[in-house]
């Protein structure tokens, strides 16, 4: 046999099972995406450092209830049982919108603003 | 021509490299894939119209057989070599795995969830995997490989944990569940390399002793210092379970928010894979014993500084990835311990048997978690009996003999 690997080699290893995983689950993320006609209650992901009061009031806009913010800012807990929220919160800028449970937001806060800067990134438009 | 010029050179599947990639794989799906069961605990139930209870138990049951079965697969990972066990092991994850997505009743839950999946991850945990590095990997890298291996599977929990939870609403539990009985099943192409170690009929390995695995296990028993190990894991296993139960609703009652809880809980996962490779790294460089017992000192003195603070999200996440960093560091050492008293030829029965007494410490901590809180209202009586066993195991791990047990030493030449 030959030589036995030793730290640079657990970490190249950890990188790569990192990166891997951040594929993984960015495109399990865009799979658990509510479809646009899905009712509340949700978590609706904004842009990170929108104004607070204009979150509420897009939430609003898009008749649903802001049942509570999360430890990250910009994830809303939306309420509302009409068919057509999760499109409704995109037309009013959300950038995702997931299931509520068993969703964590953080998680759903960070890969949805990654998503959306990705596909941003990619995009053909001009 | 010369023997050397003869010999085979090693297929690439069998190269160092590619051994301790293959380890580290099985060891992140076999912790990972259970790590994600929880998320399956309310849509199951309500699919069924179960009450938790029925998942609950069928948990505890999986819980309860993987400590049983440990020293079994061990034994048969003894005789028969690891990657035969793994792969036997793999089969049984998976077909619990999916034949739970089909349970339609809490009997056959408990069968696939409960038993099934215990069975299976007894047989693919990294125990197994240690076992055929242990065998395969040279003396002063292994101590090394139990700290990369221990690293890998606390990665899969923290990396599976997530993708369970996306899964469910990505895919629905039923098909969720399908997707993780087909991870498991890679941890058969991943055992492959290590049939490197494949130690048919228990070959004896150089400078060990002839010995029955019956003999070996009642020498074993018979040796106080392996006891005195059997009963520092104990506390191990006690403190990680009631922390990973009764840590999130001891936070909710502090008034630490849900998102900060899991946050905090994850810093554990991890700070986990830190520790458990630096514990590696200082079992190959330090008698272990010492750490060992550093570490639990420093796990009770973490506890007694989280509940004697007031609670806030600051101490929370202190605290946290102190246990992180705590968390399975235990385990390098303690299977490093086992391979110094009795050598590699049956270190999967015997660590086995440690394990079991792990298992059985886990049971204690989260039923008593909860039978002391019905009692007493608060959750204090149990962290302060964590704290006095993590001064317990420090002191029993003390007096640890780290050398061949006599029984198990090759009698040198006169």
């Amino acid at each position: 046999m030959g030589d036995w690997p030793g730290h640079r080699f657990a970490l190249a290893f950890g990188g790569i099972v990192l990166l891997v995983w951040l594929v993984v689950m960015a495109v399990t993320m865009r799979l658990a995406a509510l479809p646009p006609e899905a009712p509340g209650p949700l978590l609706a992901v904004f842009e990170p450092g929108m104004n607070e009061d204009e979150m509420f009031a897009r939430i609003i806009a898009a008749k649903g209830k802001p049942v509570r913010g999360t430890a990250l800012g910009f994830v809303w807990i939306v309420q509302g049982e009409e068919a057509g929220l999760a499109g409704r919160l995109e037309a009013e800028g959300a950038i995702g919108t997931y299931s509520e449970l068993p969703f964590n937001a953080s998680l759903a806060g960070c890969f949805a603003f990654a998503d959306a800067k990705l596909a941003e990134a990619f995009s053909v438009r001009p | 021509m010369t023997d050397q010029s003869l010999a085979k050179p090693t297929p690439w599947y069998y190269l160092p490299a590619v051994i301790i990639v293959a380890g580290c794989i099985v060891a992140m799906i076999n912790f990972g894939v259970r790590s994600s069961f929880g998320f399956f605990t309310g849509p199951i139930s309500e699919a069924h119209g179960w009450p938790r209870e029925t998942f609950s138990l069928a948990m505890a049951l999986q819980n309860l057989l993987w400590g049983v079965a440990t020293p079994i697969a061990g034994a048969f990972a003894d005789r028969y070599g690891s990657a035969r066990v793994l792969i036997a092991g793999a089969l049984f994850y998976a077909a619990g795995t999916a034949l739970m997505a089909g349970a339609a009743s809490p009997l056959m839950l408990h069968l696939t969830g409960g038993i099934l999946i215990g069975i299976g991850i007894a047989a693919s945990s990294f125990g197994i995997v240690m076992a055929a590095f242990a065998r395969l990997v040279p003396p002063e890298k292994r101590s090394w490989a139990f700290g990369i291996a221990t690293a890998a599977g606390s990665m899969g929990q923290a990396i599976f944990a997530p993708l369970g939870g996306v899964l469910v609403p990505a895919f629905g539990w039923y098909q969720a569940l399908l997707i993780l009985a087909a991870c498991s099943l890679l941890i058969i192409v991943f055992a492959l390399p290590l049939m490197a170690q494949n130690s048919s009929k228990s070959a004896r390995p150089a400078g060990e002793t002839e010995m029955s695995m019956r003999a070996a296990i009642k020498a074993a028993f018979g040796n106080r210092s392996y006891n005195l190990l059997t009963a520092g894991f104990f506390v191990c296993g006690f403190q990680l379970a009631f922390i990973t139960i009764h840590l999130p609703p001891f936070l909710r009652e502090h008034g630490i928010s849900n998102e900060f809880a899991g946050i905090a809980m994850s810093a554990i996962g991890f700070f986990n894979v830190i520790g458990s490779y630096y514990s590696g790294i200082i079992g190959g460089k330090y008698a272990k014993r010492i750490p060992l017992s550093i570490i639990y000192v420093l796990r009770s003195a973490a506890i007694v500084t989280f509940i004697l603070l007031p609670i806030s999200n600051v101490t929370t996440l202190m605290f946290t990835i102190s246990m992180g960093l705590l968390w399975l560091s235990t385990v390098p050492l303690t299977m490093g311990l086992v391979t110094v008293m009795f050598g590699t030829r049956y270190m999967a029965t015997l660590y086995g048997f440690v394990f079991l007494s792990h298992q059985v410490g886990s049971f204690f901590g989260v039923w008593l978690g909860g039978r002391l809180y019905d009692q007493f209202g608060s959750y204090d009586p149990v962290w302060w009996m964590g704290a006095a066993l993590g001064l317990f195991a420090a002191l029993v791990h003390l007096p640890i003999r780290e050398k061949r047990s006599d029984r198990f030493a090759q009698a040198q030449p006169a």
